[in-house]
């Protein structure tokens, strides 16, 4: 047996020996090409699929390596820290599995440069698990960033007719709000640097949450943090997409090729909020609670404007992108309604979306495939024609759409819950109306998600049958086998999510916990001097949560005893 | 007091002097041969051999302990962050001579040998001395072959416009330098930068009237320089020249001026540094801000590629300024700040150059005899057509762009770095935010730079070829671009030695007080010593 970190650092490399193999096996022609991809992003996911298997939950690091990259006496001591943690482990497998889709679903779709495209994709997946391994903040930078390249090219070159204006406003949009990022990161580095034992800069994210948490007096200043805030913001924002910096969104969604859509939506968007999950939250507790309102209108709006747009849609991919947009929203608004149902329901909505949205982006790959065509109008009646797609269409947006017994459902139940509990919260004077407001418009967004998901499937699924006129396509098949294999896994996770939650927020929540602890401390503290309280050191205590979702224990949570109990103070 | 000249002298000299005995060589028995190809071969091996005395002279030195090592009576001062720039000039020169290989007619073409090889020369020679005289001899060396390899410029095109703008100009600027230079002398009471250093901080060192008269004299050595590097309000000729000379020569210019001007702008900085501790940095990052906005705005319009890239050399000259203005910022304040803005400024020097050299190298590998590449709309459907050379390109936009995990991010990085940690401990808190105004200036402005950078990109992999000329540059043209995309890549996926070994040669620059200085000396004259009982055995 390899050890974990052994594993990890595999896990990291393969990708990259993958893409150079696929770019050598080019040369014997595409189905080389495509081969070796297949098999190396297999291998990858069994190596990560293990590194998923073996953690052990709880707020320990787990499988970390940390190598030496710039040396010490460079003057940045930037290393190649990675390791998991509970925030990372399921968007780091989540990574993974879509990656294998997204070789299965371009295996005949890409004719063109397959070598080039596979080496791209498979570029792409070493990025995004880096991103979630990095421990050093430089190192998620520069992973964050390195994104970007490999997408830029899948859009550009692979995409649809408007392919290059999508690409570059991707690229520039995106760089554009991390170069913000970037100072921020770095001005974290210095403040937090400030308190180091030996006057070096550290750069490793474990020890930055450390030295900010150590002691009170080594917050930053709150204002500072405002503007770090701020900065983060323009970077994490853009990538999310909140609305109203989602704009880049839709158009690279619908110019990319399938499997760019499939892992942008997947995994790409998560990065956003991964990175308020890891930076922002835990490193600027105050600014998070001073924020915090400003940005969950900024989700709800993005919940409904997302909602009311895809409503208007005639081009199926758009209509998922927007869905996407007001999903994401969805997220938001979890993790920023810092307490904990709402953040576990924001980061199991993380792992949702990408499985429910990425299976959708691939499910109209294979429509167009079939059809040429994405227009709403030009279809109909395909459940006859093609019965296994619409069967997998469908188990995906009822996933998106949230009913209960699959994963849609228990993320989007918890954070609005979460949501309604911020309402009524810690405000001994009662009834936050803000808050209620915005709960009560984000679960009007959940119908309204219903409306255009189940419209969209009304009408190219059922009624009469309806085909693209002027195509020469020929006879339409249903799924082939390769792209039943790229779908199956989502489906079993979907389900599984839906049925045992508790299975997947398990390890993550002690992660949660400690992650939104110092904010959550923080609001409490607000809260109880805006009322003229008796300011006193609020002990956040923690109950050994119960992940079963059972009734009897949705109830404890949710009683309004246990939360005074909670949350009031004592006066 | 007149420096003095001596055996030492010469032997610190040996890499110049091989590039400049090999110039002549090339200038007189080439005029009795035909062809070029021997001489090529001639100049690169002549490199290695420069490539070897440089090596040598880095162990028997021991260049890169701690401290500068100053021959204080001669016009020589050879130190860490000297040596590393003639590394630096000396990897220019090596791709500046692969890339030339058909920048011009096939008679011409031992002149622009002999004349590239002079210019290598002259730039090392800039990076090696402390002295005023023999940094204008020096900056001339440079600038006379230039006028004479734009002058020889390219076949067809008429390069005279580009060649008289850039002689005149340079001309003008080299008078401002040395005015600059005759105040400076006239405070040092000597025209060494130890002495004028010395001078200034010792109490009583320097008449104080005259001291007065250093922003003066330091406005003026940097409009000159200014010049070099093409900063705004200097850099109007750069589009023009650049967009009338051939690829090579752009290149050229695009490079060689950039390391001398910044190099010598470093040295005088540190000579007067306690003078211009109060507001020096002001002026440079005023500069710093302009600079790149300037340049990177305008690069957004450009449609030949040699304009953009003018535009973007001024951009960068903007980023290399960042580092000057912390280091000047950093005077007075933490110890660490002035030399992490030095070490920031001369890792994206590095970076810098050899992504620029190397795109001026792609497109000069892919200019032919009837045309050069000069709209963006030449590159289109180079991904397929020509995919290794388009890779390079990529690479290089990439990392001029400071997109990781290339080089041009890691010198992004520790400009930055350098920027938002200028503090002082008493008086001047502002000067804080006035960096983090700054950082904030360069990090939009490396998005913005990012969309001119990206259309180069876009246009060789997401349009379909239209005019794709046969690329007939040369191999060696196409050489030095793989060689500097090596290079590029290699320096971003690791990063640590180049920046830790420019660092620690900054930090040894910051040796000002007046004790340390003395110091210094005396451990130099001591390893002086040491360095002639070797070479003698």
């Amino acid at each position: 047996m390899l050890d974990s970190s052994k594993l990890l650092l595999i896990s990291l490399t393969l990708p990259l020996i993958g893409a150079a193999l696929a770019v050598l096996a080019g040369a014997r022609g595409a189905t080389t090409a495509r081969q070796s991809a297949l098999i190396t992003s297999l291998l990858t996911l069994l190596t990560v699929g293990t590194l998923v298997f073996r953690f052990p939950g709880g707020v320990e690091p787990f499988a970390t390596a940390n190598l030496s990259w710039l040396g010490a006496d460079s003057g940045f001591d930037i290393r190649l820290r990675v390791g998991l943690d509970g925030l990372s482990v399921w968007l780091f497998g989540l990574s993974a599995l879509l990656t294998v889709t997204c070789v299965l679903v371009s295996w005949d779709s890409i004719r063109q440069g397959a070598a080039g495209f596979y080496a791209l994709l498979l570029l792409l997946e070493a990025g995004m698990l880096g991103v979630f391994a990095a421990r050093d903040i430089i190192l998620f930078y520069v992973c964050f960033e390195f994104t970007l390249i490999p997408l830029f090219f899948l859009i550009g070159i692979w995409g649809s007719e408007d392919r290059r204006r999508a690409a570059v406003k991707f690229f520039l949009f995106t760089l554009a709000g991390s170069v913000l990022t970037f100072l921020g990161l770095l001005t974290i580095v210095l403040q937090a640097s400030q308190h180091a034992a030996n006057g070096q800069l550290v750069f490793g994210i474990p020890e930055l949450t450390q030295l900010l948490m150590a002691d009170a007096s080594h917050a930053i200043d709150t204002r500072l943090q405002v503007f770090i805030f701020l900065a983060l913001f323009a970077g994490f924002a853009i990538k999310v997409p909140l609305f109203p910096l989602h704009t880049w969104l839709p158009l690279a969604h619908v110019q990319a090729p399938t499997a760019g859509s499939v892992v942008l939506a997947g995994v790409l968007l998560k990065i956003g909020t991964y990175g308020f999950l890891r930076f922002s939250i835990p490193m600027l507790p105050d600014a998070t609670v001073r924020c915090m309102p400003f940005l969950l209108w900024l989700s709800v709006i993005g919940i409904l404007y997302g909602a009311l747009v895809a409503l208007a849609q005639k081009d199926v991919k758009r209509l998922i992108a927007y869905s996407s947009v007001s999903h994401l929203g969805f997220c938001m608004l979890g993790l920023f309604a810092l307490n904990r149902l709402g953040v576990q329901g924001g980061a199991l909505q993380m792992i949702n979306h990408g499985l429910s949205t990425g299976g959708l982006f691939a499910c109209v790959g294979m429509i167009y495939q079939r059809y040429h065509t994405r227009q709403i109008g030009e279809l109909g009646g395909m459940a006859r024609t093609t019965p296994v797609l619409a069967f997998f269409m469908l188990v995906f947006t009822f996933s998106s759409i949230g009913l209960p017994g699959l994963n849609g459902f228990a993320g989007e139940f918890l954070l609005l819950i979460g949501m309604f509990q911020r309402a009524r919260g810690v405000n001994p004077a009662g009834l936050d109306w803000q808050y209620m407001t915005i709960a009560v418009l984000a679960v009007s967004g959940v119908i309204l998600g219903a409306w255009y998901m189940l419209l969209l499937i009304q009408k190219i699924f059922f009624g009469p049958t309806r085909e693209p006129s002027s195509d020469e396509h020929t006879t339409i098949l249903d799924l082939r086998i390769h792209e039943v294999a790229a779908l199956t896994p989502l489906v079993v996770f979907i389900v599984w999510i839906g049925i045992r939650p508790g299975t997947f927020l398990a390890p993550m929540a002690p992660t949660l916990d400690q992650t939104t602890a110092q904010a959550e401390q923080v609001y409490r503290q607000g809260i109880i001097e805006a009322h003229g309280l008796r300011p006193i050191a609020v002990e956040v205590t923690r109950s050994q949560p119960d992940f079963s979702l059972s009734l009897p224990s949705l109830a404890h949570q949710l009683s309004p005893h246990s939360d005074a109990n909670k949350d009031a103070p004592r006066r | 007091m007149l420096p003095d000249v001596n055996s030492d002298t010469f032997r610190l000299l040996i890499p110049e002097i091989i590039l400049v005995v090999m110039a002549a060589w090339i200038f007189v028995a080439g005029a009795f041969t035909s062809g070029q190809g021997p001489w090529r071969l001639f100049a690169i091996v002549g490199m290695l051999f420069v490539a070897f005395a440089l090596y040598n002279q880095d162990t028997s030195l021991k260049v890169y302990s701690n401290q500068p090592l100053f021959d204080t009576s001669g016009p020589l001062l050879v130190d860490a962050i000297g040596h590393s720039m003639r590394w630096l000039a000396w990897l220019s020169g090596l791709l500046l001579v692969l890339l030339s290989s058909r920048a011009t007619n096939d008679g011409l073409r031992t002149e622009y040998l002999g004349a590239l090889l002079l210019i290598v020369a002259g730039l090392m020679l800039s990076c090696t001395t402390g002295e005023m005289v023999t940094i204008f001899v020096s900056l001339e060396l440079i600038s006379i072959p230039t006028y004479i390899l734009l002058f020889l410029g390219h076949r067809g095109a008429s390069p005279h416009e580009a060649a008289m703008k850039y002689f005149f100009l340079s001309i003008a600027s080299s008078a401002l330098f040395l005015y600059g230079l005759s105040f400076l002398y006239g405070i040092a009471g000597g025209t060494q930068l130890s002495q004028l250093q010395v001078a200034l901080a010792t109490p009583g060192g320097a008449d104080p009237v005259a001291s007065g008269l250093i922003p003066v004299a330091m406005l003026l050595v940097l409009a000159g320089l200014g010049f070099k590097i093409a900063a705004v309000p200097f850099h109007f000729y750069a589009p023009d020249v650049y967009q009338g000379a051939s690829s090579g020569n752009a290149g050229l210019l695009a490079v060689v001026p950039k390391i001398a001007g910044v190099l010598v702008l470093v040295r005088f900085l540190a000579a007067v540094a306690p003078s211009i501790a109060a507001n020096g940095w002001t002026i440079l990052l005023v500069l710093a801000a302009i600079t790149m906005t300037v340049g990177n705005v305008t690069a957004l319009w450009q449609t030949n590629v040699r304009r953009l890239m003018a535009y973007s050399s001024i951009a960068h000259a903007g980023y290399l300024l960042i580092g000057l203005a912390v280091a000047a910022g950093g005077i007075g304040g933490a110890e660490a700040t002035s030399s992490q803005g030095l070490g920031a400024t001369l890792f994206y020097l590095v970076t810098y150059v050899i992504a620029t050299l190397g795109t001026f190298a792609a497109f000069a590998f892919l200019g032919n005899d009837e045309s050069d590449i000069s709209s963006l709309d030449d590159l289109a459907g180079l991904g397929t057509a020509r995919p290794v050379i388009a890779l390079t390109l990529a690479v290089f936009m990439f990392s001029l762009a400071g997109i990781p995990p290339l080089a041009g991010f890691f010198g992004k990085l520790s400009l930055f770095l350098g920027a938002l940690s200028v503090d002082r401990p008493t008086g001047l808190s502002s000067i804080h935010t006035w960096f983090v105004v700054l950082a904030i200036i360069g990090a939009l402005n490396a998005a913005i730079s990012a969309a001119y950078y990206l259309r180069v990109v876009a246009t060789m992999y997401f349009r379909p070829a239209t005019r794709l000329t046969d690329p007939d540059g040369g191999l060696g043209a196409g050489l030095a671009a793989i060689l500097a995309a090596i290079l590029v890549i290699a320096v971003g996926v690791s990063p640590g030695t180049l920046s830790g070994r420019l660092l620690r040669a900054s930090r040894s620059f910051a040796a000002d007080s007046p004790s340390e200085l003395a110091e210094t000396i005396s451990d130099i004259e001591v390893r002086l010593t040491q360095f002639k009982v070797e070479e003698s055995r």
